[in-house]
């Protein structure tokens, strides 16, 4: 075949890109150091940069992220330090599961003082009203808040997840029970009319 | 023109109470969902104000009586269990706290806009007597011809609602939109007590004043909330 147009069959290989050479320094020169476009911050509020970040999914891309090997939240600690925090999560558990179940007793106890005592007046129920109220009222919230914690701060705690659905379990049956307690008030009244 | 409301063989209050918290959370989650709060700290949230919620509405109407102990529903302690739950959830789980704060700030005023339909059925809270038009009249235990301030409530807190949306989704400082949203909301809720059958006619009735404190405990909240999570947008 001919080369009419007298140009090299074989195009050249490229040379790589050398950086300029100093012949006085004997060293490659410095490349000049431009200055990158100043990016605007979005407005984020300052909480972001402290977060703790339970739930932050990490990013998939990180080569050799904990996340991506599989490695369970078990695996992030020392079994001494697992211990330590089954521990803590199960004293958070138990604590909620009295303030949980406190209210009941309380309710209770106070039922048998009204009963017992025929002659206490509406003016010295009043206060035993209000501080009752904030107590049963109180220790419930205590209850959810505690297992909520042990649940954000100790995700691998089982104990914690079981409870959780304990709980999510009682309050849905509690609703329910309302609604027919509700539901069979009406009915008994409205069949009791005229009499 | 007269709205007659029949009696009712069971009271639709107590189901569309219900349903109109049900509806509430579910614009919360959403909210939340569309600001890309994480979903376990939506269950959480949710859960945790939810039971707030109810326990601040019993705690508020728990009585005890010679005859025992009697349990009904406060919606002012609802509110507020509300507000306190967010509130102790965002110190807890600390996932965007300002964005599920506003989700649920955003949906209190449809909870309370579509609850007064069960007040407007059931003649709770109802208006001055009144006998011009659009005038609603009750056969029931509330028997008589008033002002129908239940449904002015209904469109007014559903319009509430609408520029909480509009305003949570322009603003970026989430935080001052809950500030916005408290300080329209407020004003409107005292000055509707005006038109409602138990005030006595003075310029601050103690409904009024029960509604001060309220405002005054939830903007307190948010500002103490809002410093112990250093939530700044500088």
């Amino acid at each position: 075949m001919d080369n009419n147009n007298n140009q090299p069959l074989v195009q050249p290989v490229q040379q790589p890109q050398m950086p300029p050479y100093d012949p006085q320094m004997g060293q490659p020169m410095q490349q000049p150091v431009y200055q990158q476009p100043v990016q605007q911050p979005v407005q984020q509020p300052a909480y972001e940069q402290y977060y703790q970040q339970p739930y932050q999914p990490q990013p998939q891309y990180v080569q050799g992220n904990k996340a991506t090997l599989g490695i369970n939240q078990t695996d992030l600690y020392t079994p001494a330090e697992q211990s330590e925090r089954r521990k803590k999560a199960t004293i958070l558990c138990i604590i909620s599961l009295v303030c949980q179940f406190a209210p009941e007793v309380i309710g209770g106890l106070l039922s048998g003082i009204i009963e017992s005592v025929d002659e206490l007046s509406s003016s010295s129920l009043e206060p035993l009203t209000y501080i009752s109220s904030m107590i049963v009222g109180g220790t419930y919230i205590a209850s959810w808040v505690l297992m909520i914690i042990a649940r954000v701060k100790y995700k691998e705690s089982k104990f914690a997840k079981v409870l959780m659905w304990v709980y999510i379990g009682i309050l849905a049956a509690s609703v329910i029970a309302i609604v027919l307690i509700v539901a069979m008030c009406a009915y008994i009244l409205k069949d009791c009319q005229g009499f | 023109m007269q709205i007659i409301i029949p009696e009712f063989s069971r009271s639709p209050y107590a189901p569309i109470v219900m349903l109109s918290v049900a509806i509430g959370y579910a614009v919360a989650v959403l909210r939340m969902r569309k600001f890309g709060v994480n979903k376990q700290t939506i269950l959480y949230t949710s859960l945790l104000s939810f039971v707030c919620t109810m326990a601040g509405s019993f705690m508020m109407a728990f009585r005890i009586t010679s005859e025992g102990i009697g349990i009904g529903f406060s919606g002012l302690g609802a509110a507020v269990g509300l507000i306190t739950g967010v509130f102790i959830s965002g110190i807890i789980i600390k996932d965007k706290p300002d964005l599920v704060m506003t989700s649920f700030v955003v949906a209190a005023p449809l909870m309370y806009g579509l609850a007064k339909i069960g007040c407007f059925l059931a003649g709770c809270c109802h208006g001055k007597e009144y006998y011009g038009p659009f005038a609603v009249v009750y056969s029931n235990e509330h028997a008589g011809s008033y002002f129908p301030i239940q449904l002015v409530d209904m469109v007014i807190f559903i319009l509430l609602h609408v520029f909480a949306v509009i305003i949570t989704n322009k603003m970026k400082n989430k935080v001052r939109a809950i500030y916005i949203i408290l300080g329209v909301t407020i004003p409107v809720r005292f000055a509707i007590e005006y038109t409602r059958y138990y005030h006595d006619g003075s310029l601050i009735a103690p409904g009024q004043v029960t509604v001060l404190i309220a405002g005054v405990l939830a903007i307190i909240m948010v500002f103490v909330w809002k410093k112990v999570l250093k939530i700044s947008y500088d």
